[in-house]
């Protein structure tokens, strides 16, 4: 078992009243899954996989529950030790890449900085690992690549460059939070099967945040549906798309636009 | 059926500050689009970012300068229906003040009219008479979207031009949506031009659509021909992307 | 809006103070315990007391009586001054920032050269051009506000022009004057708001900078910044007498500051 969420409550304690944004939250993820979390706006996906990544502020957040990564507890365990899972054995990228890029840094930069973090290799092997990341997230020219900035690059080099940085350290689990909204639908499919050869390659889990129902039953085995901080439904994805037993799900799939011969024009 | 809309020839021009030598590039945005629309038909746009179907809604409503080739129309105020419900709302109005906007500016209504066309045009889009008084910043997307489909036709447009108006949307507020655009479309003979990137959804809205890539149309014709038919490589493309064209698991294990 | 306010302690506060000033202002038209301008020997820099609560000055005047018409001079100066920054400097900001082009870039040199001056420099040419007075302070000042506000204002519209709702608003067949001054002239309030009442600062700390300069607000007429510069003299014998307006001064710009801050969030 890669990672174990129990029982996992969120709430916002930066206003009078505490909001609750999850609320009893619980599953597993093995090695090299790779499990959907789909929810519409305001569902806690996002809050989900944040928490998970140890990236919500301890201030003014609460949360109980248990989140267990190899068996460790992340929620409780001291900042320096957060610090060594985070960016290392967990990775994440997320929907917007251009402002999740450093606009004044080279990408070669970038991309070896957890490498700089949490590893005491010298400079040469960290341009060696940074290069072979690069292309193993099947960029055209590595090199070139390594000096340019991120306003060179389009979207999809972008996000490439994104899933290279997070993948720098060889995580365990790689959070992608709607990691292909903000791109071009044949960009979008480029992107998601890089992801999921570079998940059978390296035995990395992946944990896929989607609002995009199609998106998710064509890479994930497993998904969970979400709706106002809460967990609907979870299961396998073909039996879940084909035999949905909580209403929402029914009605989440029933808004996915068909597209089979001979059944457009739905309100016709 | 007559056509409301037909355009010929169009080619659309922007000028472009050179970055390097500061002088001005004229970039050609739109190479020699023709079609034409029916009336009471929604047609589909469907392209990616920088195809120029954005640039095609502005030149037919005449808010692009620098354009040649003829836009015949037979409507002569043609409305619009914007992507982001969140900026094309006046936040500091009233939704009321919104809707009776456009009656002031042509034509010469007493206030009560004009009031009571707002209240009618609301509950038409499904809303509630005591949204007139409310803000648009107290409204879910949902809400807002169905408030601008209302304000476009206030004047009886012939003709909507909607860009992108489900796209902001969760999953569950687009079909509302699109079914409420149906309906209109019944209920008043509108003609769209429904312009989206989202193939899925202009399958389930129109009858016919053009491809668009680079400014020109590659592909026009019937939805269903279109989609399981397509002639053109990057029809090809843009339905495989979308696990269309093929099942819709096998091209991610293949590619 | 009115729900930003609440809770908002700066800005109750700041409506408290500037009330309480307006107020007092006010009843000075109608009223004051003595005749401002009556001298009289005998008062000459007498202390505080409860027959003058905030002393005499050195021509035995009684100070509260002229803090009270002083403050009047000093609000009707520097609320003229804003009037004139504001109505210029909305009209020359919404037309450069809404339409741009060469308009837009001549205007905006224009208004280069005139914030490159300082406004007090500006005011004192422009006094000595055409006498000096209560109405020659308001204008020259107001001429010196305009840049600051035109360029708030031309921001301001520049972010709005491009949204998608005046694209509508022009579809809707609303003229660009409509869409200028009905549809986002109220979207930009606040930020006008917000430097109307710093402004407003400026005006009162200018006009009694130019007063002080002996330019401004001409004796027998009473000014704030007219009785501080003549309390000067007496600083160490007569501390009371730039006390009253002194603290009057303060509690004005104090009230208006909370105010302003307090709009912004």
């Amino acid at each position: 078992m890669l990672l174990q969420v129990k029982n996992l409550n969120i709430e916002f304690h930066d206003h009078i009243l505490p909001e609750s944004v999850v609320s009893g939250v619980s599953f597993d993820m093995d090695e090299g899954e790779l499990l959907g979390l789909v929810g519409e706006s305001g569902s806690g996906k996002s809050m989900t996989a944040l928490a998970v990544a140890g990236l919500l502020s301890r201030h003014d957040m609460k949360k109980t529950g248990e989140i267990l990564f190899e068996g460790k507890e992340l929620l409780t365990c001291p900042r320096e030790e957060l610090r060594a899972i985070q960016g290392n054995e967990i990775g994440m990228i997320f929907q917007e890449p251009m402002t999740s890029l450093n606009p004044v840094k080279k990408i070669g930069w970038q991309v070896g900085e957890s490498l700089r973090i949490h590893t005491k290799l010298s400079k040469e092997e960290i341009k060696a690992r940074v290069l072979a990341m690069l292309k193993k997230v099947e960029l055209k020219e590595p090199e070139l690549v390594y000096e340019q900035y991120p306003h060179e690059l389009s979207g999809g080099m972008r996000q490439r460059v994104m899933i290279a940085s997070a993948m720098i350290c060889r995580p365990k689990l790689l959070i992608a939070d709607e990691p292909t909204t903000a791109l071009d639908v044949t960009i979008q499919a480029q992107i998601l099967s890089l992801l999921k050869r570079l998940s059978e390659k390296e035995g990395m889990a992946v944990l896929f945040i989607s609002h995009d129902l199609s998106l998710v039953r064509m890479l994930c085995g497993r998904v969970i549906v979400m709706q106002q901080g809460r967990m609907v439904e979870q299961g396998e994805t073909e039996q879940i798309f084909s035999h949905p037993s909580e209403d929402y799900t029914k009605l989440l799939l029933s808004s996915v636009p068909v597209c089979e011969r001979g059944k457009g024009l739905r309100f016709a | 059926m007559s056509s409301i809309l037909n355009v010929k020839d169009l080619n659309c021009f922007y000028k472009k500050e050179n970055s390097g030598s500061g002088g001005r590039k004229r970039v050609q945005i739109l190479h020699d689009i023709s079609f034409s629309m029916e009336e009471g038909e929604i047609l589909g746009l469907v392209g990616e970012s920088g195809s120029g179907k954005s640039t095609l809604a502005k030149a037919i409503l005449n808010m692009v300068p620098d354009k040649s080739g003829t836009i015949l129309c037979g409507d002569t105020h043609p409305q619009m229906v914007f992507q982001d419900p969140y900026g094309s709302l006046n936040p500091a109005k009233t939704i009321g003040w919104i809707l009776e906007e456009p009656l002031k500016n042509r034509s010469r209504m007493p206030k009560e009219e004009r009031r009571e066309k707002a209240a009618e045009m609301l509950s038409r889009v499904g809303l509630d008479e005591k949204f007139l008084d409310r803000r648009p910043g107290e409204l879910s997307g949902g809400q807002r979207q169905r408030i601008c489909i209302a304000a476009a036709l206030m004047l009886r447009p012939k003709l909507l031009i909607a860009d992108e108006p489900v796209s902001a949307l969760d999953v569950t507020i687009q079909a509302q949506v699109l079914k409420l655009l149906f309906s209109l479309k019944q209920e008043f003979g509108l003609s769209i031009l429904f312009i989206s990137h989202d193939l899925r959804v202009v399958y389930q809205l129109c009858e016919r659509v053009m491809i668009m890539q680079d400014g020109r149309i590659v592909e026009a014709g019937e939805s269903e021909k279109i989609y399981f038919e397509p002639q053109h490589p990057y029809t090809k493309r843009l339905l495989q992307a979308a696990g269309i064209l093929e099942n819709e698991k096998s091209w991610i294990e293949k590619s | 809006m009115q729900k930003r306010k609440k809770g908002n302690a700066g800005f109750i506060a700041g409506c408290v103070i500037t009330g309480m000033m307006l107020t007092l202002t006010v009843i000075g038209f109608f009223y004051t315990p003595y005749d401002p301008e009556a001298m009289s020997a005998a008062d000459k820099l007498a202390g505080i007391s409860p027959r003058h609560i905030m002393g005499c000055d050195n021509f035995g005047r009684d100070i509260f009586s002229r803090v009270l018409k002083g403050a009047q001079t000093t609000l009707i100066v520097a609320g003229g001054t804003v009037l004139i920054g504001t109505v210029f400097g909305v009209l020359i900001g919404a037309f450069t920032g809404y339409f741009g082009g060469i308009v837009d870039e001549a205007l905006m040199r224009v208004m280069d050269a005139l914030f490159a001056f300082p406004s007090l420099l500006l005011a004192l040419v422009f006094v000595s051009l055409f006498n000096s007075g209560t109405y020659q302070v308001i204008l020259a000042l107001g001429i010196a506000f305009i840049p600051s506000f035109s360029r708030i204002v031309r921001s301001e519209y520049l972010r709005c022009r491009n949204l998608d709702y005046v694209k509508s608003a022009r579809l809707a067949g609303a003229s660009h004057l409509r869409i200028m001054f009905v549809h986002i002239l109220p979207n930009i309030y606040t930020v006008l708001l917000s430097s109307i009442m710093i402004g407003f600062n400026n005006a009162v700390l200018a006009e009694a900078g130019l007063t002080y300069l002996g330019i401004g607000v001409q004796p027998p007429d009473a000014s704030l910044g007219e009785m501080l510069s003549n309390a000067q003299t007496y600083l160490f014998s007569a501390p009371w007498y730039a006390f009253g307006p002194g603290i009057t001064m303060v509690l004005l710009i104090l009230g208006f500051s909370l105010m302003a801050d307090g709009l912004k969030h």
